[in-house]
Formats: C-alpha cells, structure tokens, sequence
C-alpha cells in the first residue's frame, strides 16, 4: 500500500537513507526500530509527506506521492495522521479545540463535530474533558488527547514516532493494549517507530530495523 | 493565494514603502559629474578627520554595550532568579530611561551639575555620553537577559547544584547557557549606540553619525550626507555574519519551560537592595531630579493645556504605527523563520539596515521618493510618518517575533497541516495565538519608540501635525525651563502608563502560554 | 492583509479631515522660535479664518530643520511660505530655485538694507547680536573681540558657528573686516579657550548660570533671560568709533515656488509684515526690534537709530557664507 523505493537522503552532509527501500502492507502493523539519530523520524516525515528526499520515491496506493525533491501530494492530501513524540498538543486550545482542529478545518458541521468529539474521546477513556486545559491534563491524559486528536480525520495510515517513550511502564503497558485494540477495531494502518525492543514486539505485526 | 504570493506582496509593500527611497539616496552616492564613480568614497577614505569620528563612535558604541550587556547581565539576574524584595518596582524604574527620548535625560544631568567644574568636564565629552547611554540602553540588557533565564532548563541547574553552591552554578552553567543572548544583548545595544547622535551632539562628544547630519543641517548636500551614513552598512554587514553564525549553531533556540529555580539571598539580601537603591538612584533619580526641581503645579498644568493637541496626535500615531509594525513584524519575522521565499536573508539585511541607518537619511530618502503630486495622500498625511516609523523600527519588532516563532515545535503545525489546514490557517489558528505574548510586547516597543522619536518625525511630519518629542524640542529654545520640563514629565508620563500595561499583559500570557 | 487596507482607509479619512476649511489654508515652515512665532500665526488664523499648518524648527544644530525639507521638497512643494530667522539662508534657497518673487505692499517702509532688491524675500522684526554677560563679571567685554582677548581666556562661549544666525555674523565679518583679519580673529578665539554651544538659546543659559562669563547671542535670547530674571546684562558690542557696530539680524519672510496656495501665501506674508506683527513681536519676550518707522520699541532694548549697526550686504554674505562653510566646520572640529 505505501511504497518507499530507493530512497536516498543526506542531510548536514551525512547521508541519512542510501538507495533505501521499505514497502508497507494495508492493515499491518509495522515497527520501525533503530538507534537515535538512525533517521526513524525522518522516515515519517518523508511518508506524512513533510519533507522529500534528494532521491526516490514514495507510492501510496498506487499513486506516487513523492519523487525526489518534490512532494507531489501534499501532507493533507494523504489520509495520513501522526502522533508525535512531542504531542503537540497545541496549548491555547483546550481539549476540544485540538480535537475538533481538523473537522474544522474541513468545514465539517457542527452538531455532527460534536458527535464526534464525544465519541474519540469515549474512545480514549477521558469523556467529560472537552473544556479542559492542555496543561491541566497528565502525560498519561495528554497522550490519550493526542491519539483521539489523531484519529480524528479517520486517517487509513497512523505514524507513531516514539509516542509512549516518556510514560512509566504500567502506562506504558495500558496504552500500548489501547493502541492495538483501536487498530484492530478501526483498521488503520500503523506505522510505529521506537528504540524499545520489547515495546516493539508487543505492537508489532511486523518488525523492520533501521541501522544508521 | 499562495504562501510564496502573499510573502512576496509583504516584500513589495515594504520595497516600495522604504527600500525604493533608501535605494535611490545610497545609488546618488556613486553619481558624480562624470557618471557611476567610486570617487566620492575615495575622498571619503581619506578624510582623517572621518576616521577619527569614526573610531569614537566605534570607541564609545564598543563601551556602552560591554559596559550595558555586563551591568544588565547581573541585574537580569538579580531581578529575575533571585528573592530581591521589590523586584518589580526595581526593573520598572530601570526601564525608565529607555522610554524617553534620550536627550532629555542629557539635559536633566546638564541641569543637575551644569558645564563648569569637575563634574561638568566629566558630563560634557566621552564619559557623559557613555554614562547616559548605559543608562539609556541598560533595559535592552535586563530585559534580553531576563527572557534568557526564562528559557535554561532547570535541569542542568540542578544537575549542577548537586556537586556546587549557586555561586559556582551561576558563574559555570547559567551564564555559559546564557551567552549566546548576551551576544545579542550587546549587538543589539552596539547599534543603538551607534546610531543615537542626540546625546553625544548635545554634550559635544564628536561621533561619526555627526559627520552625515552636518552635511545635512549646514551644507545642504544629501549627496555626501548620504555617503558619510555608508559606513555603518559595513557595520551591519559584520553583525549579520555574527549573527549567522549564532543561529546556525542553533544556540538562539530555547526550549522554554514552566519551572524556573530561585536563588535564595539571605544575608546577601541587604547589601544588593542597597547596592541596587543606590545605582537607580544614581544613574535615573539624579537627572530625574535636575529636570523636574524647577517645575511647579501651575507651569504643569500651563504645559498640559498647550501640549494636549501634539500629545494626542503623539500617542495616535504611536499606535498606528505600534499596529503596522506587529504586522509587519509578523509578516517578515514568519518568512525569515520559515524561509518561505528565497530572498529572506535580504529581507533580514533590510531591516538591519533601516535600523542604523540615520533617521535623518530614511527622512531625506522619504521625502524625495514620496513628495510627487500623485503620491499627495501619502505624503501630505500623517502616513508618511507612519511608513517613517515602520521602516525605522522594523527590525525591532521582527526580531522580538521572530524568536517566539523560533521556538514553537514544528510539530504544532505539521499536526495542522496534516488536518488539511492551510498556510494562512495555520498562521491564523496555530502560530498567531501561540505568538500573542510576542505580538504585543512588539507592539508595546514599537509604541514607546515611535512615541519618543523625533527626528524623522520632524523631517516628514505634514504641516500642522506635531508629536510630543518634536513639541519639546521646538520649546527647548527660549521655552521657560519649567514648561520644557514639565513637558518632559508628561512624556514620562504617557509612556509609562502603557509600559504597566503590557508587564500586566505578559505576566498573563506568562502564565497562560509558559509550558509551550 | 485586511488591516493594512483598514490602515490606508484611516489615512483617507485623516487627510480628507485635515485639509478642509473654508476659507482655505496656508502651509507655513518657521525658523523663528516657536515660543514667539506661533502666537502671530493663531492671531492670523483668528483675524482672517484661513487655517495655518506649521512646521516650527529649532534654527540650530540639533534639527536639520526645515531648509533641507524645503530643498528636499522642491519638486512638489509642501510649503507656501518660509519665514526664516535671518535673511542669509534665504539668499540660498533663491539660488536654487526654491523661492518665488513676492513685492508686498506692507513691505513700503522697511528700509532697503532689509529686503531683497528682486523682492524674493523681505526682512521684518529684526534682532541685534549682542553679548551677554553675567552680571558678576568685573571687567565686562565691549566688542566681539573679547573673544581673543587673553583677558577672558576660557571664560567665553559661542553657539557653533556652523549653524543659525552666528554663520551669518562670521559671514559678514568675513566681508567686513576682510578674510585675512576674520581669519586671525577666529584662530585668537581658539586659541583662546572658547567653548561651543550648540545654539544661541544654549549660550545664554550657559551664561545665565554662570558657567561662562559671556556670549555672543541674539537680542531675543538675552532678553527672555533677562526676563527670566537670570543675573545677566545686556552689552552691545563695538559701539566706540572705531568699532564695526552690532550686526542686525532681519527675520525674512518669502513666497516658495509653485507654492499650493499662493493667494493666501501672500496674506500671511502681509500680514507679517504689517506694523501689528512687528508691534507684537516687538513687545513679546523675544523684543524684536520694528523695521518699519514709528512703532513704539520695547524699552528692554536700545532702539536701533541710537545704536551703530554694521553695514552690511545681505546677498554677499550669504555668498560668503557659502564659500566659508568648508572653513568653519573645519574650525569647529579643531581642537
């Protein structure tokens, strides 16, 4: 479904990607592991279409997205939805807002946005926090908003770049249990990225390791 | 509209509104009798006596930040990490100084110890000049300082404090963290000094930007006025090369956090309130004083009545212009942080250059360019005052903007993107909200120094308008120094009332925004 | 994108608003102090309903004042009228073009020593340079040449004679005494220890608190001290037979090219030039001395026939003035 061919990437002189190719199957769960700095995230910026390699190309059902330095279809374009490894969550808006971002943003109507709302975040477990502030919220809480605010759009492809690495390990768990249950239910495709084996195993349908 | 469209449209505006008529001034330059020539900086490089104004203003700028950036460094600190009792009352009587126009404060120091004697040699020449424009330029440093401190992970101060006492912590891991700000700090205040003639005109301490304004005032030759203000590009080419070299280590870039660690004073506490006491009561009551002992409630009032038309239209076009500069601010501050079009560096260069170039040269510039019969409704309306203003104080308000941009996470919008939002949604949902602390404290400079300018004020202004500054200047002659004075308290007056404003306004968003 | 469109719209609005009246306007630059300048325009405004847009200036160094914007403006000018605070500047924005020929009625009566031949200016309200002393001083300077008297070494100061009404005097000593004389003068005064202020207005303070024992100044500066009741007195230099007289400083009052209301250009300029105006003038703060004959002259000051006056050309000084100015900026920077 999503296809990266002979990606090549240098950045500050060092060459991030050579000739590097990866093909994602629909549906699957896919873990990316490496060191840091092995370009993990560079990888899901170039497939959420942030940013092109100097080489390559990237195919998203059947259509190309990417090819070399150009993006051919923008990142809103893709169905693509990402969780961060910083969240942002963005702070002036409260809960709601940031959910709600996207819908608006596509004119979506009001009452139907509202539904909407309610259910993400029956979803995630935290009803009755529409009107929350962001920095009220725990890193647990807040981690939950991100994942409801990226489900939003019903994106077919999830990007998860490192999202639980700042949790305990008890959230760690439960969280990791939501994530595979949400996809398994709403059948996205899910692209992971972590440096935490076991974390990996636990998620992954499939297993790729990048090296830098 | 695309995003490169509509960035293009702000460099238009501001190309036509400033760049044009600067262009047009600095291409006379190389125009003699015989056509295109170097001839005139020929002549230029071997006037000794440029050379020596020059190596003053150079002499006294290089004093004036070290001196600044050192003394606001400590008080950043003072003010903003430790538990000094009245912190508040202490930065906003500091602040002072910069928010009049500086030659006011020259002429309290003068009315204080007047020109004879010790003290007088002293005031009148080099060490005056300095001391006046430390003070003057002393908020910059605080200020540039304070927000510094805001942004150091607590973190490495603890991990430090774990082996050593604050002392040791201050001096090995604060300030290393600190120093690339404190390099703006002084670059900042370097131009500033550079270009203020005001002060040093009026305790007869001859600096280069004199050289440029005697052609001006006693010769009438834009040609050479112009060519005497060329110099200072050199300058503001070896700042931008600094300041490349600081971005590009990235070292401008803070993360910002809420937690910040407070250094308790104990029995410090009484020696530095004394020690602060005494510098504020030096270096801001004592000229304070020498201007406002003559004045008297009756004069005050007399000064108000006469001065209530210029300090309305004064505190108009402040706003105006506070306005035009936030947005402006806005525009070039996003496309120099995002790079939306490729020219962005020169961008940056202009507004670097607007902002030490002569008041008297963006004035001059002005008029020739804008003075045509089609161009009337701009030129022969308060208008032109304001494009005076945007193109003088770009510079400040991009730069302030551009820093809080610099430190949203991209991420913030590649959420948005990914939701469909578009360039200007983003800008309007995302990076404007997130920006308001910057957009007003932008503002908020762009108010109190277009509200204390005068000398391009004076050069463009259409008849019948005056501004506060220009008013106060035209009364010094023969004006009864009790008026001069009380006018100088009104203008005190009128910008600090706004100041409060903000400190209010900031300390919420503070609150509001600090996490982010 | 909307507020900058706002912004324009609010510029309309602040023109459409400030440039209607009905019975017109009239734009004026003035050089004269705007303490004594701006009570004679709103009198105008008052007597004949015309509104009058000023710009008022400071006539020394610390503005480049409103001779560059009247040169800068040349080619679409702003102004109607100039009132300048002496006539030689006004010789220099003949030459370039700037002014136009006005012969007013109200000028019959001021002597022609006083007025452009060519009327493209004429001179009102005259001051006188005079010293101003402090009134402690034991021995009390009687000429100009006190400046290079080793007697008063240190103890004097002048306005930089690069700007205002003291290039003017240097200018015409150039012309008077020759330029060999004026030269060895000048240098005297240097040698001398004399200080510089950077206007007339700073000298007379300078002098007025004591921190100089006198100064070369214009009369209005001296005597608005005087008023001020500062321990001052007024000596008018070189009255002696020998001497060269006090130099008389007309204002002057012209009609800029192209001006945009020319009608009411020369109202105002004949109205300035009236006796009313000089009679005012005469008798507020600045005591200006009256051109035309039998107006009543402020007794703070000698009237001007029982004193000897320096005779002088005004169109060759301002040429003078011209050829000397490379001179007295260099002489001014030199320590």
């Amino acid at each position: 479904m999503i296809t990266l061919r002979n990606i090549t990437l240098t950045r500050d002189h060092k060459t991030v990607f050579d000739r590097f190719d990866l093909h994602i199957e629909t549906g699957e769960r896919l873990v990316i592991r490496g060191e840091s700095g092995s370009g993990k995230t560079t990888l899901l910026r170039l497939i959420a279409g942030f940013i092109a390699p100097g080489k390559g190309e990237i195919i998203m059902e059947r259509k190309t997205v990417t090819r070399d330095s150009s993006i051919l279809v923008p990142p809103d374009r893709r169905n693509v939805s990402m969780l961060f490894q910083d969240l942002a969550l963005w702070p002036h808006l409260d809960v709601k807002g940031n959910i709600e971002f996207g819908m608006r943003i596509r004119k979506m109507d009001r009452t139907e946005r509202e539904a909407k709302v309610k259910s993400l975040l029956k979803m995630v477990g935290l009803e009755q926090y529409e009107a929350r502030r962001i920095d009220t919220l725990s890193g647990g809480e807040q981690q939950r908003i991100a994942l409801a605010r990226a489900l939003a759009l019903s994106p077919k492809v999830l990007l998860m770049d490192e999202p639980l690495s700042s949790l305990d390990s008890e959230r760690n768990r439960m969280l990791r249990k939501e994530i595979v249950r949400l996809q398994e239910t709403l059948g996205f495709t899910l692209v992971y990225v972590t440096h935490n084996r076991e974390e990996a195993r636990k998620i992954a349908t499939r297993e790729v390791e990048i090296k830098s | 509209m695309t995003r490169r469209t509509a960035s293009w449209i702000v460099v238009v505006l501001l190309a036509v509104i400033g760049l044009l008529p600067v262009l047009s001034m600095v291409f006379s330059t190389f125009h003699t009798e015989a056509g295109f020539s170097f001839e005139g900086y020929r002549q230029m490089l071997h006037t000794p006596s440029l050379w020596q104004s020059f190596g003053n203003s150079l002499l006294l700028a290089f004093t004036v930040a070290s001196a600044a950036t050192l003394a606001g460094t400590f008080l950043g600190i003072l003010l903003e990490k430790t538990t000094l009792y009245f912190r508040k009352i202490w930065l906003a009587l500091l602040l002072i100084p910069l928010l009049i126009p500086p030659y006011i404060l020259a002429y309290g120091w003068y009315m204080l110890v007047g020109r004879e004697g010790a003290w007088g040699e002293i005031l009148f020449g080099f060490w005056g000049t300095a001391c006046i424009l430390f003070s003057v330029y002393l908020p910059i440093a605080i200020l540039i300082t304070s927000v510094s401190l805001r942004t150091i992970d607590p973190r490495f101060e603890e991990a430090g404090l774990l082996v050593c006492p604050w002392r040791c912590v201050l001096s090995k891991i604060t300030l290393v963290l600190m120093l690339p700000s404190a390099m703006v700090s002084f670059l900042l205040i370097f131009i500033l000094s550079m270009g203020e003639f005001s002060v040093a005109n009026f305790l007869r301490y001859d600096i280069f930007p004199m050289e440029s304004f005697i052609q001006f005032s006693a010769f009438y030759d834009f040609r050479t006025a112009t060519l005497y203000a060329m110099p200072l590009l050199a300058i503001v080419l070896v700042i931008l090369g600094i300041e490349s070299l600081l971005f590009k280590k990235g070292a401008l870039r803070f993360k910002s956090r809420t937690e910040r660690l407070t250094i308790p004073l104990h029995a410090l506490q009484i020696p530095f309130l004394v020690l602060i006491g005494t510098f504020i009561l030096i270096i801001i009551g004592m000229p304070l004083y020498g201007l406002m002992h003559s004045i008297d409630a009756q004069s005050f009032i007399h000064a108000l009545h006469k001065a209530a038309p210029a300090l309305g239209q004064s505190l108009l076009y402040a706003l105006l212009s506070a306005l035009l500069l936030v947005f402006f601010g806005f525009a070039t501050a996003y496309i120099i942080v995002y790079r939306t079009i490729k020219g962005w560096r020169v961008l940056d260069a202009m507004n670097l250059f607007w902002f030490i170039l002569p008041a008297t040269v963006i004035g001059i510039a002005l008029i020739l360019f804008w003075n045509r019969p089609y161009t009337n409704i701009i030129y022969a309306s308060p208008l032109i005052i304001l494009f005076g203003y945007l193109v003088k104080y770009l510079f400040l308000s991009s730069k302030i903007i551009e820093l809080r941009l610099s430190q949203i996470p991209r991420s913030f919008m590649e959420a948005a993107q990914l939701t469909g939002a578009s360039w200007y949604q983003i800008l309007l949902y995302i990076l404007l909200p997130l920006s308001s602390g910057s957009l007003a404290a932008a503002g908020m400079i762009g108010f109190v120094f277009s509200l204390r300018e005068s000398t391009l004020t004076m050069l463009v202004a259409p008849a019948g308008t005056a501004t506060l500054p220009v008013y106060i200047f035209t009364q010094m002659a023969n004006g009864s120094e009790a008026t001069v004075a009380s006018l100088c308290l009104i203008m005190l007056l009128i910008v600090i009332l706004p100041l409060l404003g903000l400190s209010g306004y900031t300390a919420y968003q503070g609150k509001k925004y600090d996490h982010a | 994108m909307k507020s900058l469109f706002l912004l324009l719209g609010c510029a309309f609005i602040f023109s459409a608003c400030t440039s209607h009246s009905t019975k017109g306007t009239v734009t004026v630059y003035v050089s004269e102090d705007q303490v004594f300048s701006e009570p004679l325009l709103k009198d105008f405004e008052k007597e004949t309903g015309i509104r009058v847009h000023a710009i008022y200036d400071t006539e020394e160094s610390k503005s480049t004042g409103v001779m560059n914007r009247l040169i800068a403006e040349k080619a679409n000018p702003q102004a109607d009228v100039y009132w300048a605070n002496e006539p030689i500047r006004a010789e220099i924005l003949r030459q370039k073009g700037i002014l136009a020929p006005y012969a007013s009625p109200q000028a019959e009566g001021i002597p022609d020593a006083f007025r452009d031949r060519e009327h493209y200016w004429t001179g009102f309200s005259a001051r006188i340079r005079v010293l101003i002393v402090q009134k402690g001083l034991k021995t009390k300077p009687d000429s100009i040449l006190a400046y290079a008297d080793p007697k008063y070494k240190g103890s004097a100061v002048i306005a930089n004679p690069l700007f205002g009404t003291t290039t003017s005097h240097i200018a015409a000593l150039f012309t008077f005494w020759g330029e060999q004389k004026t030269k060895a003068f000048m240098k005297a005064m240097k040698a001398n220890h004399t200080a510089l202020a950077t206007s007339n207005g700073e000298s007379a303070d300078f002098v007025a608190s004591g921190s100089y024992g006198f100064a070369l100044v214009d009369s209005d500066d001296a005597v608005s001290r005087l008023k001020a009741g500062k321990p001052v007195e007024i000596v008018y230099p070189d009255q002696g037979d020998k001497g060269t007289g006090v130099f008389v400083v007309p204002n002057a009052v012209m009609l800029i090219r192209k001006a945009p209301h020319p009608e009411n250009a020369k109202k105002l300029i004949d109205y300035l030039l009236g006796k009313e105006s000089e009679k005012k003038l005469a008798f507020a703060d600045c005591a200006q001395i009256p051109l035309h004959k039998g107006i009543p002259a402020p007794d703070t000051l000698k009237p001007i026939r029982d004193l000897k006056t320096m005779p002088v050309d005004f169109k060759q000084v301002a040429q003078k003035m011209i050829e000397i100015q490379p001179y007295l900026k260099a002489w001014s920077q030199s320590k």
